[in-house]
């Protein structure tokens, strides 16, 4: 099976397509725990840029960015409310109920954030400015055949890479450790240097 | 390995001058994007890393 590559690694040209992975893009945003990443991310945005290859995302990931944003804002006000109270379904519908006006706010907030983001993100030349992916029968099939292959725990990740392989990416850089077991045709996985370290020790 | 690009990628670099782009015009846009960059990371750069994972992996 072949291994997946560290980002520096990639050897961009201009016939390359390289899909985003949400891990990626909230990584570049800095809105995960690593700086390191953030850069690491930044300099492979870069590369593809001068190296005229294209950059693209799926429409799954402006909604998984907003679902994150939302739900970490939601986390701190239920706490806040609450005090100790966990986070979950329940909680939030209960605080939906008691605080709609906070709720709103939270909601707009949340979508306002991942929509700056996305804007932010399609300033790159190298992004290609629409979300990728056809939501529909022929995508469901083929996220259901690849989530049988690779088994991964999450079921937004096959969609991600449903699409790849649909506009024949050649490459899907991502910061998520459940893609290091792909192996695609023709598509190359792209890690961050900790992530490719940490699993092929070099 | 060649791409068979669609379509909409060959549109997507004519319309935006992607391929055709000046080294001055490039660095410009390039600016102007990492600038924008900057600037969201100093608004809201935070540690979403558990609230990612819950959401993608549904637990």
């Amino acid at each position: 099976m072949p291994e997946p590559l560290p980002f520096w690694r990639a050897n961009f040209n201009s016939s390359d397509l390289v899909i985003m992975d949400t891990s990626f893009v909230m990584d570049l945003l800095e809105l995960n725990e690593s700086k390191s990443r953030a850069q690491e991310c930044a300099d492979t945005l870069h590369s593809i840029g001068i190296n005229k290859a294209l950059a693209a995302f799926t429409f799954l990931v402006p909604l998984e960015m907003y679902n994150a944003i939302f739900q970490n804002k939601a986390k701190e006000a239920i706490k806040s409310e609450y005090n100790s109270i966990e986070y979950n379904q329940k909680a939030l519908k209960r605080f939906s109920k008691d605080n709609p006006e906070e709720y709103r706010k939270i909601v707009e907030e949340s979508y306002r954030i991942a929509q700056e983001a996305m804007a932010t993100l399609k300033l790159y030349p190298q992004v290609y400015d629409q979300a990728l992916g056809m939501p529909g029968q022929a995508l469901v099939d083929a996220s259901m055949t690849l989530q049988s292959k690779y088994l991964f725990p999450g079921t937004n990740d096959p969609t991600h890479l449903a699409i790849a392989v649909s506009e024949n990416a050649t490459y899907f850089a991502t910061t998520d450790r459940d893609y290091l077991v792909v192996n695609e045709p023709n598509l190359h996985i792209l890690v961050d240097d900790k992530l490719y370290k940490k699993y092929y020790n070099k | 390995m060649k791409n068979s690009w669609s379509n909409k990628f060959d549109e997507y670099r004519k319309k935006s001058n992607y391929d055709s782009m000046t080294a001055e015009e490039e660095k410009m846009a390039y600016d102007k994007a990492r600038k924008a960059l900057d600037s969201f990371k100093a608004k809201y750069s935070r540690n979403l890393t558990e609230d990612y994972y819950r959401i993608r992996k549904g637990c």
